[in-house]
């Protein structure tokens, strides 16, 4: 269970490092605007609420209590 | 606004505040569990918001836009690791009572007084710096609030001086009364925790207000304000790799990550203030989650401050505040204010509260004791001595960090003082890290790392800038230290493009790390630091100890452990052992007086594969324990066992020769089992053949009995068969009695024989039965004697037995048959050659055995035993000689028989 948890972060972890990260970060640069908005401050601010979405799924508090 | 108003405000704020701690802490005393609620401990995480981020990210995302973020981003990629790396650390700190980050890694290091000064020092002068930088944001917002267009410029300076120092005294005020009240074993200061999480909230809605007012208020939505940029600003809309170098954006993601885990107050905050292990479980999505709040309206903010204050005189680190200022909105510029002295204020706080712990526990406390101060003091005076340490340190701190303002801070923007202490802060991230999880760590490799990085921090970092500052003679950060240019400080080894925060971080963390690590290495470790090396390293076995009592951590003298050692495996083996975990572990184990427990776990599952694990406990339970049984009992009683273990070891070698014995049984029985069956089918064969003539035999026998008025013609023919069949079984019992003879008798009563004589008395034997059969007999003979060595009437029987085969095959008129006798080189060849019927080939193989008779379909069954050939067979091999048959269906077949010459 912890080990499974532990494998979820790590992978979670340098996914996250790879997103934030040129080259990948480079792909949304520029002065396009999406509905408005820069298309860089879409993608950091999208990837930044996936990131925290994603640790609190690994964390959430239900499923330790199951166990 | 008025002097007046503003200060109302700030003191009512104030005075909430301190209610808030007072009543907090009052609550706690009386047994409320207010504080065990999780977000308690997220909010006030986020001290790590100070007014830097309040002014300060604003003024950078102005100028180069998102790469302000990867300040936030740092602490948001650690959150994936942070629980179970919080797991381990609070764990430790709370099991050793480690207070502070300088504690934590001198007691890593065998609780050496040296390091912990060092960590302290340099702690001291990496923080002086970032605490100015708050003043200073006060002490620029307060006048700006008044309206600094009243003031003359003078009066401007002296207000920001006067606000800067007041505000130092309010906040070391604070820190004294929350921070240092009691001396509480555990360094909880609750009231501090709640006042704290209310200010981060205080600076988040007031973040989110301006943030809401900018972009929805001033203009009617994001959309409009980010199209009046497009064209003028798109520059901010670029990514790290593009308007900034790609290394300041991983460094700046780097440095700040490690300032979560490092900072004093965040170690104070995230460690120290910890009530319960599963609170980091709520932190790592609730902090982050503030973090992106309240950064989400920066950039929006940061645009429309250069959309608004275009002739350059509004400093960009004021754009949160000069905003509201600008388009009248009063109410909410004193929010902002509030926010913004909030996050000042906050960090501020911790800041002291921490490294006034970390200062009296190091610097004072072991002096003062040094000198004896406290011999002659009660205890109450020793806990008021540590507390007047403390306020001793908050006021110290707070003065140096005065002094640090007033003489240079405001020659930096926000930011860059902010990163540099990330960066000093950084250094002490190798020997942090290492030391979680790398036995090999040690303390002259942590205190080689640490000064190393810092003295190449200093050297990169401040001391350039406070050249540029006019501070110190500038010369060298073009020419390089001590005139050498790839010495410059801000293009070590000539390193180009990245900014100095990089190249100083880059360059001070690599030596740092490569020192630290190869030092460790080649450096012996004390044997004090090896069992706190290994509780730190391995602390989930020491965690798990709680819920496992037997698990417990065991010691032993190392003599105890040799003697066992030998005792079990020998004298070689011993070192042997001893040796490969001395090279794992970087030490030598025969100077060890002690055996720590991760020696002892070594030594016993060694001897587990000598005594079988059990055992192997209790051998080490003897020397690790104050044991009831005495060793040399012990020793006895495994002694025995030991031998129990060779004794069956030898049982097994047994059981092996025995399973191979068996497999040869079986084999042999198996060969038995199928002669048997052979015999058993001889003796069916034999029975059924004799079977055959007695069964006529009786028959005819009977008739006769029983008619004796039978003609005389047919009474001679049925005694004529009588007879037949009566030789036939004589004859039959003769040969079985033969093959006996052949197989027992094969080397007595050996003769010179010449075939030529014997095909000629053979020839003699058979013409009677040739002529009836109208047979032509061929003979070809040698023309000397050919002789060989054997049993006359064998060979003769041999002769005799392929003539009367040969007869028998032949055909009734125009048979021919071929005796020939020749001589090769020195063996004898005989062959018996007839024009019968011939034998197929499958049967070839099959007519020197047992019975074997042909059955062709023609000739029906021909009479016979089928004992004939296999009997020529036998003793043609009995004389050293060959038989074989060369035949074609139809067209006869022809018997060789080759006998070596005698002589």
């Amino acid at each position: 269970m912890e080990r499974k948890r532990n494998t979820y972060l790590i992978v979670l972890f340098f996914t996250a490092f790879v997103l934030v990260n040129p080259p990948m970060i480079t792909m949304f640069s520029g002065k396009r605007l999406i509905y408005g908005i820069p298309s860089l401050y879409w993608y950091v601010f999208v990837v930044w609420a996936l990131i925290i979405g994603a640790v609190y799924w690994i964390h959430r508090p239900g499923k330790r209590k199951a166990s | 606004m008025s002097l007046g108003i503003v200060l109302l405000f700030l003191f009512a704020y104030l005075s909430l505040l301190f209610g808030i701690a007072w009543w907090t802490d009052r609550r706690v005393k009386l047994g409320s569990r207010m504080m065990s609620n999780p977000a308690f401990y997220a909010m006030s995480l986020a001290v790590y918001c100070t007014a830097w981020t309040f002014y300060g990210s604003v003024g950078k995302a102005s100028t180069s836009g998102i790469s302000f973020i990867a300040v936030y981003l740092g602490p948001t990629l650690l959150m994936p690791l942070m629980f179970p790396l919080f797991q381990k650390v609070i764990g430790i700190a709370k099991a050793q009572n480690l207070t502070s980050i300088a504690d934590f890694i001198s007691a890593r290091y065998g609780k050496h007084a040296m390091l912990g000064i060092l960590v302290t020092l340099f702690l001291f002068v990496s923080m002086v710096p970032y605490i100015a930088l708050q003043l200073k944001a006060i002490a620029t917002t307060l006048p700006m609030l008044l309206g600094e267009s009243n003031a003359s410029a003078m009066l401007k300076g002296n207000l920001q001086d006067t606000t800067a120092f007041y505000t130092m005294l309010v906040m070391a005020l604070f820190s004294v009364l929350f921070g240092t009240r009691n001396l509480d074993p555990n360094e909880r200061h609750d009231g501090l925790v709640a006042a704290i999480s209310f200010e981060s909230l205080i600076k988040l809605v007031a973040f989110l207000a301006v943030g809401i007012f900018v972009t929805f208020v001033l203009y009617k939505d994001p959309v409009s304000l980010f199209q009046d940029a497009q064209n003028t600003q798109s520059h901010l809309f670029k990514s790290a790799g593009e308007n900034i170098h790609g290394w300041d954006w991983f460094f700046t993601i780097l440095l700040s990550a490690f300032a979560t885990l490092l900072l004093p107050r965040q170690f104070h905050i995230g460690v120290v203030e910890n009530q319960n292990v599963r609170h980091v479980k709520t932190a790592v999505w609730l902090y982050p989650l503030y973090l992106l709040l309240i950064n989400i309206f920066v950039l929006p903010v940061a645009i429309a401050g250069n959309l608004l204050f275009t002739d350059g005189s509004t400093s960009a680190d004021t754009y949160v505040l000069s905003i509201p200022l600008s388009t009248q909105h009063y109410w909410l510029a004193l929010l902002v204010f509030i926010g913004g002295f909030s996050a000042a204020m906050s960090m501020v706080i911790v800041e002291t509260v921490a490294m006034s712990i970390m200062m009296s526990n190091h610097l004072f406390m072991p002096y003062l004791l040094r000198m004896g101060v406290a011999k002659d003091k009660e205890v109450s005076n020793l806990s008021f001595l540590v507390l007047t340490a403390r306020r001793l340190s908050i006021f110290l701190v707070l003065i140096a960090s005065y002094a640090y303002y007033s003489t240079i801070s405001d020659k930096y923007t926000l930011v860059s003082i902010g990163m540099i202490s990330f960066a000093g802060v950084s250094q002490l991230a190798p020997a942090f890290l290492g030391g979680l999880f790398w036995t090999g760590a040690n303390r002259k490799g942590a205190v080689a790392g640490i000064v190393t990085g810092f003295l190449l921090w200093a050297l990169l970092l401040p001391f350039p800038l406070l050249a540029q500052a006019g501070l110190l003679p500038s010369g060298f950060i073009e020419s390089g230290y001590l005139g050498i240019s790839w010495l410059q400080p801000f293009h070590l080894f000539g390193m180009q493009d990245m900014d100095a925060i990089t190249n100083g971080a880059f360059w001070s963390l690599l030596l740092n790390t490569l020192v630290f690590v190869l030092v460790s290495i080649y450096a012996q470790p004390e044997i004090q630091e090896l069992s706190q090396a290994d509780f730190f390293v391995h602390f989930k076995k020491y965690f798990k100890g709680q819920h496992e009592p037997e698990v417990v951590r065991r010691e032993a003298r190392m003599e105890d452990v040799v003697y066992l050692l030998h005792k079990f495996l020998g004298e070689e083996r011993t070192q042997l052992a001893l040796r490969s975990y001395g090279k794992e572990k970087g030490l030598n184990t025969n100077m060890l007086v002690k055996a720590d427990s991760d020696l002892v776990n070594y030594v016993e599952t060694i001897l587990s594969g000598a005594l079988g694990a059990p055992s192997a406990r209790l051998v080490i339970d003897s020397i690790a324990k104050s044991a009831p049984i005495s060793l040399d009992e012990l020793v006895a009683v495994l002694n025995q066992t030991q031998e129990i273990m060779e004794y069956s070891k030898a049982l097994e070698v047994k059981s092996k020769q025995l399973e191979e014995t068996t497999h040869r049984l079986q084999a042999a029985n198996q060969q038995l089992l199928e002669l048997d069956q052979l015999k058993a089918d001889f003796i069916t064969t034999v029975t059924h053949e004799l079977r055959t003539p007695v069964t006529s035999i009786k028959a005819l026998a009977r008739i006769l009995f029983d008619h004796p008025e039978l003609e005389i013609a047919r009474r001679d023919q049925y005694l004529d068969i009588i007879v037949q069949e009566s030789e036939r079984i004589t004859r039959l019992i003769n040969q079985v009695l033969d093959i006996e003879k052949i197989q027992t008798q094969q080397n007595s009563n050996r003769e010179l024989v010449d075939l030529n004589e014997l095909a000629e008395i053979a020839a003699a034997t058979v013409v009677e039965l040739m002529t009836q059969k109208e047979i032509v007999l061929e003979m070809n003979l040698g023309d000397s004697a050919i002789q060989v060595l054997g049993q006359r009437d064998r060979i003769m029987q041999v002769l005799i037995n392929l003539l009367s085969n040969a007869i028998k095959f032949c055909p009734e008129h125009g048979g021919n048959i071929q005796l020939s006798v020749q001589k090769q080189s020195d063996i004898a060849i005989l062959t018996v050659s007839d024009n019968g019927i011939g034998i197929k080939e499958e049967d070839q193989k099959k007519l020197f055995e047992k019975f074997s008779q042909l059955h062709d379909g023609i000739g029906g069954k021909p009479g016979g035993s089928g004992l004939g050939l296999y009997i020529s067979r036998q003793i043609v091999e009995a004389h050293g000689g060959r038989i074989s048959v060369n035949s074609q269906p139809g067209n006869g077949a022809s018997f060789k028989v080759e006998w070596p010459l005698a002589n």
